[in-house]
């Protein structure tokens, strides 16, 4: 079960298991970002590299904007994925 | 009505030496009193001479000897009692001449009994000490000239008293030896009689029957005291056969048992005029039973009868004797009931026992629970109690990770070691999910276990948590005989342990966990020292070397096989020789998860989640679960994308042996692809592609990770350690 909603400060707050059989919705509400987000992984207790790919492409498109997203509360499994890939040193993890 | 004559010295010297002589030739009291009655009528020129005695016990003269005619009808007649004329004789202590007129008249009959021709009689007492030893009465035909004679009679026989009491004394000695064996004949009846039964019912009826036979009286009932002095009860009554009364007393003499308990001392009444239950009685004799000094009973005996009805001292004799039979007797029976009742404790505490063995077997895992054939282990567990119940135990218990085991011995047997065993057995279980740790566990059992039993109570224990993926060990030893560790090709040997306190001995004991990898393959063979301890009829022990030896020469090292090799071992040693112990065996192999679990799953993403539930059947650490769930969805969903179009469905099979966990995935449709690709993760975010990523995380989380691709059978096989 994968879900995105926004959260009271107009945070980003992902929660489940962001599979690759989960990208769609994600792709939309990521790709329709206009600006900077804040994005709560609290609730989030896995991601694979589909995940991470659209998480690369909102974070591309951000970019030209200059915006960007940052991730908050990652657990460590997804900190590891994210140090693995490289995909540290391309997002803001606070 | 008497004349008293002034004795003077003896004037025949001449007879009366010949008479001593001739004394000195009487040997007993028949010769002596002979002999005195015999001289004493010529000395005093008497017709006949009768010589009376008195009878130690009653108030009785005895006439022992008589001399001259017509005197056999008063030896015959023999007793006079102690009254009248003799009375006033052995008061008065003088000689007394009694004529015929006065014998006549007198009708006292010691005197008319004298023979008929007697016209005269000289009545002389014999005294030494001023005790009167005997009566001699001179026996004329006609009244004597003179009294000269008399005087000299009197001298002579006062030389002889002290020869006739010397012969009296003599022959009372031998009837009192006479008694004593009538005495010693009625106590080997008596005992005869009373040996005849150990019933207690049959034994007093006997009592009362004999005690009313000896004593001669009407009735005789015997009281027997139950637990206290107070509370005595009716044992037996006997009522003598000729004496018949319309409505036989049912008992005598409760009120007087109740006397003679209260003071513990016999008790004669010749003067009573009483009703006791309607019935008179007039004369009573009431004896305590006396065993080591206490009262066991009491003996009432009423009504004597005959023409004087009173018990005597020698009825009181008799029956003290009776008493004192009567009393062993009774309490060896008494002692047999309580045997018997003793026996119905045994065979109660017997079945109590029973009941042990039951709880002991009961506690016990019943047979050996059902277990896959595909389990990561095998066990095997065997009890055989001793006759009386030791208090071995084992339980074991598993769950998809773990397996569970104890093994415990309680110090002692029979019922409180049964008991303890239960109560061991229940914390074991009730602890043993609440703690992850050998050592926690024997902790808290431990505590427990001193709290709820006597402290003279232990256990050795040994419990060991297996982990059913890995073969890893972790045990706890309280003072229990280590176990042996079986591996292939390997000897025997006993498994490294530091051991604990057993339990139950301190509360605050710290035990320590310890551990060892198991080999697919390898048994652990737990056991009690009932098994090393068996015994064969030369009393050797079967041993340590026994046992390693029976388990080493095993072809297999299936706990069913290996406890049934050394019980059969333990058979043939012991040879039929009863055991001491239980004996209590408990075996695991550890199999290693070699299982492997296959599944197909359909080409498509969607999968996904029956995949990952697919996962999950296989328990690892949750740790470990998302890196194997990302490599496999990796892999998975590289297939998908590459031959979105193949018609087979994606295989995956999982098997994990120890610590190793191998995933295979199969794509039999598969286009070739390089599972080696590697992206550059220090690119910029601009020029970073989500391309190659998924390869390369899962070969990143995984230890290592195969492909193979063969007529388009792509397989990939991911490795993980997941310890």
């Amino acid at each position: 079960m994968f879900e995105i909603r926004e959260g009271t400060n107009h945070e980003l707050i992902l929660s489940g298991r962001f599979d690759a059989s989960q990208t769609e919705k994600a792709k939309r509400i990521f790709m329709s970002l206009s600006e900077g987000k804040t994005v709560d992984f609290g609730t989030l207790d896995y991601i694979s590299s589909a995940g991470l790919g659209v998480l690369l492409a909102a974070q591309k498109r951000l970019s030209e904007r200059g915006e960007a997203l940052k991730l908050i509360n990652v657990n460590s499994h997804i900190r590891d994925v994210f140090h693995f890939s490289g995909f540290d040193q391309i997002f803001e993890i606070g | 009505m008497t004349d008293r004559l002034v004795v003077s010295p003896p004037v025949d010297r001449q007879t009366e030496a010949t008479a001593l002589a001739e004394l000195v030739l009487c040997e007993n009291l028949a010769q002596t009193s002979g002999w005195a009655a015999r001289w004493s009528a010529k000395i005093s020129g008497a017709d006949g001479a009768l010589l009376w005695v008195p009878h130690s016990v009653e108030p009785l003269f005895l006439c022992i000897a008589g001399w001259g005619e017509e005197t056999e009808g008063n030896l015959r007649r023999s007793a006079s009692r102690d009254e009248g004329i003799v009375q006033q004789l052995l008061r008065d202590r003088t000689v007394v001449v009694f004529d015929r007129s006065q014998i006549r008249a007198s009708g006292d009959p010691w005197l008319t009994g004298l023979p008929s021709y007697v016209q005269e009689c000289v009545a002389i007492p014999l005294e030494i000490d001023r005790l009167v030893v005997g009566l001699m009465a001179l026996l004329f035909r006609a009244r004597p000239k003179s009294r000269k004679d008399l005087g000299q009679i009197d001298s002579f026989i006062r030389q002889a008293a002290p020869a006739l009491t010397r012969a009296l004394r003599a022959e009372r000695k031998t009837v009192g030896m006479l008694h004593a064996i009538e005495r010693l004949t009625n106590l080997y009846d008596l005992s005869k009689a009373f040996t005849s039964t150990i019933d207690l019912h049959d034994l007093s009826q006997t009592v009362v029957k004999k005690a009313l036979d000896f004593a001669a009286a009407e009735v005789a009932s015997l009281w027997r005291v139950q637990r206290d002095p107070d509370e005595f009860v009716l044992a037996a009554t006997a009522v003598n056969e000729r004496f018949a009364p319309a409505e036989p007393p049912a008992a005598v003499g409760r009120a007087i048992a109740g006397e003679v308990l209260a003071n513990g001392a016999t008790i004669v009444r010749n003067d009573l005029n009483i009703r006791d239950d309607g019935y008179e009685i007039h004369s009573l004799l009431a004896l305590p039973l006396l065993e080591a000094e206490t009262t066991i009973g009491v003996l009432v005996i009423a009504n004597k009868r005959g023409k004087r009805a009173e018990f005597t001292t020698a009825d009181e004799e008799l029956l003290n004797d009776l008493a004192r039979q009567a009393a062993r007797a009774l309490e060896v029976a008494i002692e047999r009931v309580q045997a018997t009742s003793n026996q119905i404790e045994s065979e109660r505490l017997e079945q109590a026992l029973r009941l042990a063995n039951e709880i002991q077997m009961r506690m016990l895992p019943s047979g050996m629970p059902p277990i896959p054939d595909d389990a990561p282990f095998a066990i095997h567990a065997h009890i055989r109690p001793a006759k009386q119940v030791g208090g071995d135990l084992y339980d074991f218990f598993w769950t998809d990770d773990r397996l569970q085991f104890c093994i415990g011995d309680v110090a002692g047997k029979g019922i409180g070691a049964a008991l303890v065993m239960a109560v061991t057995k229940t914390l074991f279980r009730a602890h043993a999910t609440l703690q992850d740790d050998p050592a926690k566990l024997m902790s808290a059992v431990n505590a427990r276990l001193h709290e709820e039993t006597d402290p003279s109570m232990f256990v050795t224990a040994f419990c060991g948590f297996l982990d059913l993926h890995t073969g890893r060990l972790r045990y706890s030893n309280a003072g229990h005989d280590r176990p042996l560790l079986i591996g292939p090709g390997t000897p025997a040997r006993r498994l490294e342990s530091k051991s604990g306190l057993p339990l139950g001995v301190l509360p605050t004991f710290t035990y320590v966990v310890e551990e060892v990898v198991l080999e697919p393959g390898d048994a652990l063979f737990l056991y009690t020292d009932g098994v090393t301890e068996a015994t064969n009829r030369g009393e050797e022990l079967f041993s340590i070397d026994r046992l390693r030896d029976v388990l080493e020469h095993r072809p297999s090292r299936e706990p069913s096989e290996l406890i049934g090799a050394v019980l059969d071992s333990v058979d043939r040693f012991a040879d039929g020789t009863p055991q001491a112990d239980d004996i209590t065996m408990l075996c695991v192999q550890y199999r290693g998860s070699g299982a492997e679990v296959v599944a197909t799953f359909r080409r498509d993403i969607a999968e996904l989640q029956d995949v990952f539930a697919f996962l999950a059947r296989f328990e690892v650490a949750a740790k470990f679960r998302p890196a194997i769930d990302l490599a496999v969805e990796e892999i998975f969903t590289n297939f998908v994308r590459h031959n979105a179009d193949g018609t087979d469905g994606i295989e995956i099979r999982m098997r994990r042996q120890g610590a190793r966990l191998s995933t295979v995935l199969i794509d039999r449709d598969a286009s070739p692809f390089d599972v080696t690709a590697e992206p550059d993760v220090n690119l910029p975010l601009d020029q970073r592609t989500p391309g190659g990523l998924g390869l390369f995380l899962a070969r990143k989380m995984m230890d290592r990770v195969d492909y193979t691709y063969e007529n388009r059978v792509a397989t990939v096989t991911l490795h993980k350690n997941v310890e």
